[in-house]
């Protein structure tokens, strides 16, 4: 090899490292994380190892009736899995001016389009600036993603089985209304303290480092932290759960908060009725 | 609205003083993980989903194929979670039972029909990256760059592929591929200066 070869190998060798190294960590499906998430951390992906779960044993496709076994199962689970899932989140709003970031992906309030294009069940979502936005999932939820917040958003309840969904909130608030379609399944909103478990009502959860404020306007929510279950909330009550080795406490929601409440209530509320 | 609570009495410490075990991860986060308490399992999760995920998919180049890794490798980290040792990073385990679990699917008849019907059209095949630039058009030259480099990795012969991921997306080191792959430290030099290259070569085509 000449010295002009040799020197020809070492740049494409240099650039074709380069180009390996500048790939950045691949965005899995946020639904597909949230639900391995939960299967993980509850154990429940012990238990479903079989075909249709998405699981793939080594060495059961080398078989071809495991393979004509597994296809037809799957197409099977597929079939009522693809008709399960209730409709998922859509935007109805966009309020304020700042920045809105969809699973890694910021955009400005002013792109609505963009924001509901790159919106799925289970993006991250966070609020910068004096940004929200109000989403509604069919006849389920109506959920207010409130300014300065970063969640995870519930993924789309199930039609027939997984009807209860989870969130994931960090920051902020997250503004919660459940509507006909959500009768039967319960919505749990995690923050660092605590559970908040929604099976029907009109509710605001906000956290940060210090606390979470579980606000209730009417309807039914329960709080559980550290293994401890507060119990329901009463309406027009709120209950504030410590980071620190406090007790929750009780206490009435602020009048300002109420009537911010029931103006996102008044907003989203006759949408998630409406057929 | 929602502070009229006050300070708090008792300020926590942000940080435990505690030995990290991996990103995020620390020694009581594993035995955490191996009581099977949640808030463990679910740090465990958060902080080796993207290690896991990411190998699988550069090493598969697809999405469906990395998915049901990733589901296979979490669900045997979960199976072995009570023998799991707290001293240990549990990372170049993971590394090793994804790059294993890949290996296992290029040999495997479902693989070869998946991998053939793939094409660069197939948005499975070539995700758009999830990217936080404002910029559109600086985004979307980055993810074509992206897409065509994953493309290149793609036709490398899966012998190749392997030790120039674990390389430079991994980064890890010679002995380090080599002790993973069973191989001698010579021979992982040698494949790596190979693949890079035929790497080199594919890039021509794929972003000239």
């Amino acid at each position: 090899m000449s010295d002009f070869e040799r020197q020809e190998r070492d740049i494409a060798q240099r650039g074709a490292q380069d180009a390996v190294r500048s790939l950045g960590v691949p965005a899995a499906e946020a639904d597909f994380r949230c639900r391995l998430q939960a299967q993980f951390v509850s154990g429940e992906i012990a238990t479903e190892s079989g075909p249709g779960s998405g699981v793939v044993p080594p060495g059961r496709s080398r078989f071809l009736g495991g393979l004509v076994a597994f296809a037809v199962a799957a197409a099977l689970a597929l079939a009522v899995v693809g008709l399960n899932p209730l409709p998922g989140p859509r935007v109805m709003g966009i309020n304020g001016s700042g920045v809105v970031e969809i699973d890694g992906q910021a955009f400005s309030t002013e792109d609505a389009g963009l924001i509901a294009a790159a919106l799925r069940p289970g993006s991250r979502i966070a609020t910068l600036g004096d940004a929200s936005v109000d989403l509604i999932y069919g006849g389920t939820l109506g959920v207010r993603v409130e300014p300065h917040t970063s969640a995870v958003l519930p993924r789309a309840a199930g039609r027939w089985f997984g009807r209860d969904v989870r969130s994931q909130l960090d920051a902020g608030e997250l503004a919660i209304r459940t509507g006909p379609a959500f009768a039967g399944g319960a919505c749990v909103v995690r923050t660092p303290q605590g559970d908040t478990t929604i099976t029907g009502t009109l509710v605001s959860v906000y956290t940060n480092d210090e606390l979470t404020c579980v606000c209730l306007i009417e309807g039914n929510a329960s709080v559980a932290t550290g293994g401890q279950d507060l119990g329901t909330i009463p309406d027009r009550k709120r209950w504030v759960v410590f980071s620190d080795d406090r007790e929750p406490v009780l206490l009435d929601i602020e009048a300002i908060h109420e009537a911010h409440l029931e103006s996102f209530d008044s907003q989203l509320g006759a949408r998630l009725s409406a057929p | 609205m929602n502070e009229p609570v006050g300070k708090p009495q008792h300020q926590v410490p942000k940080v435990d003083p505690r030995e990290e075990r991996g990103p995020g991860l620390s020694v009581s986060d594993l035995e955490g993980v191996r009581a099977g308490q949640e808030e463990a399992l679910e740090r465990f999760f958060n902080a080796c989903f993207d290690l896991v995920y990411g190998l699988a998919f550069r090493l598969t180049g697809h999405r469906q194929a990395a998915e049901d890794v990733t589901q296979e490798v979490f669900l045997r980290a979960h199976k072995a979670a009570p023998t799991l040792d707290p001293q240990r990073d549990p990372r170049p385990w993971l590394r090793t039972i994804t790059a294993n679990l890949c290996r296992d699917r290029w040999r495997s008849f479902a693989s070869k029909v998946g991998r053939h019907a793939v094409s660069r059209d197939d948005e499975d095949a070539a995700p758009p990256l999830a990217s936080s630039e404002p910029a559109a058009d600086a985004g979307l030259l980055r993810a074509e760059k992206q897409a065509a480099v994953q493309g290149a990795l793609d036709r490398l012969p899966t012998d190749l592929r392997e030790v120039v991921v674990l390389r430079d997306y991994e980064g890890l080191e010679h002995t380090e591929i080599a002790a993973m792959l069973g191989a001698s430290h010579a021979a992982v030099r040698k494949r790596y200066s190979r693949a890079l290259t035929r790497l080199g070569e594919l890039l021509k085509d794929e972003w000239p």
